[in-house]
């Protein structure tokens, strides 16, 4: 026996109520816009959690790299190649002065630096260039200036008979009048090498002096120095 | 309910397929299962809220939790994806009644209905749907949740006690006040029809 709210049920459970078509429309109109947007929420979640971490990522990659190349006690930065004749240039440090110097690496040919940078003023001083326009050079050039190193050069005896050889860098400023001044060894082999190193840079003839824009100048300038046995 | 603006091939589409399709974000699955339940999940709604258009936002957001949870939805033979989205849409409902805290609780005890003659089922057979949702909808809000959850929807008291926070057994008794407040509605329209 059916009691009147299973009546009630049996109507209503299954009954419909028709919407108008629109309605339809706006409700899928809703349901894209939403996943729409929590597909735009999930990108900027991902550039929101994404890039701090790609950041601490390279931030540690650096520190790492820094940390390395400090204990191996290699420079860390590296200075652009002269263009002239592909020389490498090198720059590092002295513990003397702290002073940044480059060095031309090359037996017998001397490249051009080309452009200019004031390395350090100190009090009562002029400014002392790297780099400039036009580098100092030695009379007669750098053909001239290794003949000159090799005719003078006197190798040391207990060097030779031990078969010892070596190249030592010497540092150096070319002053406004093209005197030298301030020799230093930058790139020692052994004391009697340094010393013949610094004897014959200190007794050059005079340069001719850099020049920046047209004005000479005092410039910093790195020579190596040979030791070979023939 | 024929999605016709869908073309042809979503109307003879399975309930299986057709959820399966919505799990895919599937644009056209998404009009045929509207299409499909709509009007009968708004009828729904409309039996538990009396406001019409809070009745089609309720509808909607139904919908839309459905398209979002579909995934979770296992096809259990026909007529299992209707049962799914009418649980979902009560569920959804009785959310709401609860979060606007309509549903504050009337004192249990205060008022006696007087006991109204049962009425003839023949008769009651006869009443239109609209007439009856129409009974049920000016019920009280409490009663109204009740009487669709218990009669209609098929919740045991249990259920009814936990989505509303109250006891079963005052549950029971709001049952039989709406069931009482009801039957008086039946008598008057059944006198004044003269069916």
């Amino acid at each position: 026996m059916k009691q009147w709210e299973d009546i009630f049920k049996d109507h209503l459970e299954g009954y419909e109520i028709k919407l108008p078509d629109s309605d339809r429309d706006a409700f899928l109109n809703r349901q894209a816009t939403r996943e729409r947007f929590a597909r735009r929420r999930r990108t900027y979640l991902t550039i929101a959690v994404g890039l701090p971490a790609v950041a601490a990522i390279i931030m540690a990659l650096v520190f790492t790299i820094s940390l390395l190349s400090k204990q191996n006690g290699t420079p860390s930065n590296d200075t652009p190649q002269a263009p002239a004749n592909q020389e490498q240039v090198t720059s590092t440090q002295t513990q003397d002065d702290a002073d940044i110097f480059v060095t031309l690496d090359g037996d017998d040919d001397w490249g051009l630096p080309i452009e200019s940078a004031v390395l350090s003023q100190s009090p009562g001083e002029e400014d002392i260039y790297v780099v400039v326009e036009d580098a100092p050079q030695f009379p007669g050039g750098t053909q001239a200036m290794g003949e000159y190193l090799k005719k003078n050069q006197i190798y040391p005896d207990s060097c030779r008979k031990n078969n010892v050889q070596g190249r030592v860098l010497v540092t150096f400023i070319v002053e406004k009048n093209g005197s030298i001044t301030k020799p230093v060894v930058v790139k020692s082999v052994n004391r009697l090498f340094d010393t013949e190193a610094l004897r014959l840079v200190s007794e050059m003839p005079k340069w001719k002096p850099g020049k920046h824009n047209g004005e000479t100048c005092r410039v910093k300038y790195t020579i190596p120095i040979n030791f070979r046995l023939n | 309910m024929n999605g016709s603006e869908f073309g042809m091939g979503t109307n003879s589409i399975s309930e299986r397929d057709l959820a399966s399709r919505c799990t895919d974000k599937d644009r056209e699955a998404q009009g045929e299962l509207y299409a499909r339940y709509a009007a009968r999940l708004y009828a729904v709604c409309c039996r538990y809220v009396s406001d019409r258009e809070e009745a089609q936002d309720l509808m909607h957001d139904s919908m839309i939790k459905a398209m979002d949870t579909i995934r979770s939805f296992t096809y259990n033979g026909e007529g299992s994806l209707y049962a799914w989205l009418k649980r979902l849409t009560v569920n959804t409902v009785i959310d709401r009644l609860r979060e606007v805290s309509k549903m504050r609780m009337v004192p249990l005890d205060s008022t006696m209905e007087p006991d109204y003659p049962e009425p003839d089922e023949d008769e009651v057979d006869n009443i239109p749907a609209s007439v009856m949702l129409q009974m049920v909808a000016s019920l009280p809000e409490v009663r109204r949740t009740v009487f669709n959850m218990y009669c209609i929807d098929g919740f045991t008291h249990r259920e009814i006690a936990q989505a509303m926070n109250i006891t079963e057994k005052g549950s029971a008794s709001i049952l039989a006040k709406s069931r009482a407040q009801l039957k008086n509605a039946i008598n008057e329209y059944l006198k004044r029809t003269g069916i």
